[in-house]
């Protein structure tokens, strides 16, 4: 494996992905300011981001893997990149990509906000856990459409939908109350740690299946 | 001497066998043309001997390695076929200079000076999406990639589809060009045979999933001959060959036949006998009756 290309064409990928999340974030954040109807409230300025950006950081996750499955990967081997290669890079180039969220939310939180060495650390943890579960998954569906094609596809499209109306569904259950008692400081009480370690193991398992799914497949490009 | 080698190669999607146990050897420092009628098995038969399809039986090996996912092999193989302008059913939003970089990375033996040259020399605008080229300028951006990739063994899948007459002879001169300083094997697939056949040393033939023939272009060309005349003399005059394609008119008839060692027209009968094109000879010999 050529490391040195792998490095360069990954680490690319990552800060172009990293960058499309600073975007969503600022207009999110834009649009939060000039709306009346306040989406979050009642939380500090570097809190908003911080939610924006886990928020933004699990879509980013799950379609930017799903989106690079379905386009880079056939593109790598159509330039002789192996198959195993190529998922892998994938992996770790997302790795890399919640690392640089990680590290962003990191930088946000001591610009924006009272710079708690507890609260850096429950950032890293609540980041990684969401981008590196959510990727884990992208991972399972990209690698799902890339093999079986049009079942592939129908199999993401229900996946998506289900994740849709279970939040859906959450949110009109519990109304305005959903999401009442979130504060910074009470979630930051959580240990997200365990979680992520344990999303970081569903990571690698994925990247292993996604290789094992993808390993026979026929590239057109 | 490097080579290039299928063994057995047979390809099945479901029950449908479009590969029969191909063998086939390419060798180094020549240019190979790979014809073939539409659904034959050519993409099919490239993409196998390039690991970007696996076959359901056989091998193939370069240098006596195994070619399927091996970047130690394949880094001296480089297949150019035509661009999807659309990505999982989007429009591919690469530009083509994303593209070219992508290749540079992953290529080894990258040529980024060549690469350069060959887009100025086909005018290319680098900063266009794949989805908004035209096919002539897809078909550029493969050449171009094929050509700066510069990798031992280099199969281009119809490079010259959707271009002008000149883009065309312009590619071929710098097919030939590269091939005298470089030596690199070059396997050119193309329905545009007659133009192409001039720079193939080495004609392959493929025919429902199977090599009809596989030889030297110079060869097979002096071996090849339409007899032409009255029936009855043409009949004499071909008595015990192979008859490859036949064309009546009236009491005129024309035959394409393909001499065997030893064999002969018998030319003392009161007929025409010419030689054939390549493009013609494929036509006898994979044309339906």
């Amino acid at each position: 494996m050529r490391l040195k290309s792998h490095l360069k064409y990954w680490g690319r990928n990552a800060f172009v992905w990293t960058g499309i999340s600073l975007v969503c974030v600022l207009g999110f954040w834009i649009m939060n300011e000039l709306s009346s109807a306040k989406y979050i409230q009642g939380i500090g300025l570097a809190s908003t981001f911080l939610v924006y950006l886990t928020v933004v950081g699990a879509f980013v996750s799950m379609i930017a893997v799903i989106s690079t499955f379905q386009t880079e990967i056939p593109r790598l081997v159509s330039m002789n990149v192996t198959r195993k290669a190529a998922v892998w890079g994938l992996t770790a180039g997302h790795a890399a990509t919640a690392l640089l969220h990680m590290l962003l939310g990191i930088l946000i939180w001591c610009i924006f906000g009272i710079g708690e060495a507890e609260m850096v650390v429950f950032i890293a943890s609540l980041i990684t856990s969401v981008m590196l579960g959510f990727g884990g998954f992208g991972m399972l569906l990209g690698a799902s459409v890339l093999r079986w094609g049009k079942i592939g596809t129908i199999i993401m499209a229900a996946a998506i939908m289900v994740i849709t109306i279970g939040i859906s569904a959450f949110i009109a259950m519990g109304g305005k109350d959903s999401f009442r008692g979130f504060s910074m400081e009470t979630v930051a009480e959580l240990n997200f740690w365990p979680l992520a370690l344990a999303m970081a193991a569903f990571y690698l398992l994925a990247g292993a299946a996604g290789f094992m799914l993808t390993r026979k497949i026929e590239v057109r490009v | 001497m490097s080579e290039l080698k299928a063994k057995g190669i047979t390809k099945k999607y479901g029950t449908k066998e479009v590969l029969h146990g191909i063998d086939l050897t390419l060798e180094k420092g020549k240019i190979y043309g790979l014809i073939g009628r539409n659904g034959a098995g050519k993409t099919t038969l490239l993409s196998i001997l390039t690991s970007q399809n696996p076959a359901t039986e056989g091998s193939v090996t370069f240098d006596e390695m195994q070619v399927w996912e091996n970047p130690e092999a394949l880094k001296h193989l480089c297949f150019s076929r035509e661009l999807n302008q659309l990505q999982g059913g989007n429009a591919n939003a690469m530009k083509v200079k994303e593209y070219l970089w992508a290749a540079a990375t992953f290529f080894p033996y990258w040529d980024k000076e060549m690469a350069q040259k060959l887009v100025d020399i086909f005018k290319l605008d680098v900063k266009q999406k794949i989805s908004k080229l035209s096919k002539g300028m897809c078909s550029m951006v493969t050449i171009i990639v094929g050509l700066a990739s510069k990798a031992e063994f280099t199969i281009f899948d119809e490079p010259v589809a959707g271009l002008d007459v000149v883009a065309r002879e312009k590619f071929y001169e710098i097919l030939v060009e590269e091939f005298m300083e470089t030596g690199r094997t070059f396997v050119v697939s193309t329905h545009i045979i007659e133009e192409a056949s001039d720079i193939f040393e080495e004609v392959i033939l493929l025919d429902q999933g199977r090599i009809l023939l596989k030889e030297n272009t110079q060869n097979l060309l002096e071996r090849a001959f339409h007899v032409s005349g009255h029936e009855e003399e043409v009949a004499r005059a071909v008595e015990g060959l192979t008859v490859h394609h036949e064309e009546r008119l009236g009491r005129s008839r024309g035959v394409t036949v393909l001499l065997e060692p030893g064999q002969r027209i018998g030319t003392e009968y009161d007929v025409s006998v010419q030689r054939v094109s390549l493009q013609k000879l494929f036509v006898a010999l994979c044309g339906e009756e």
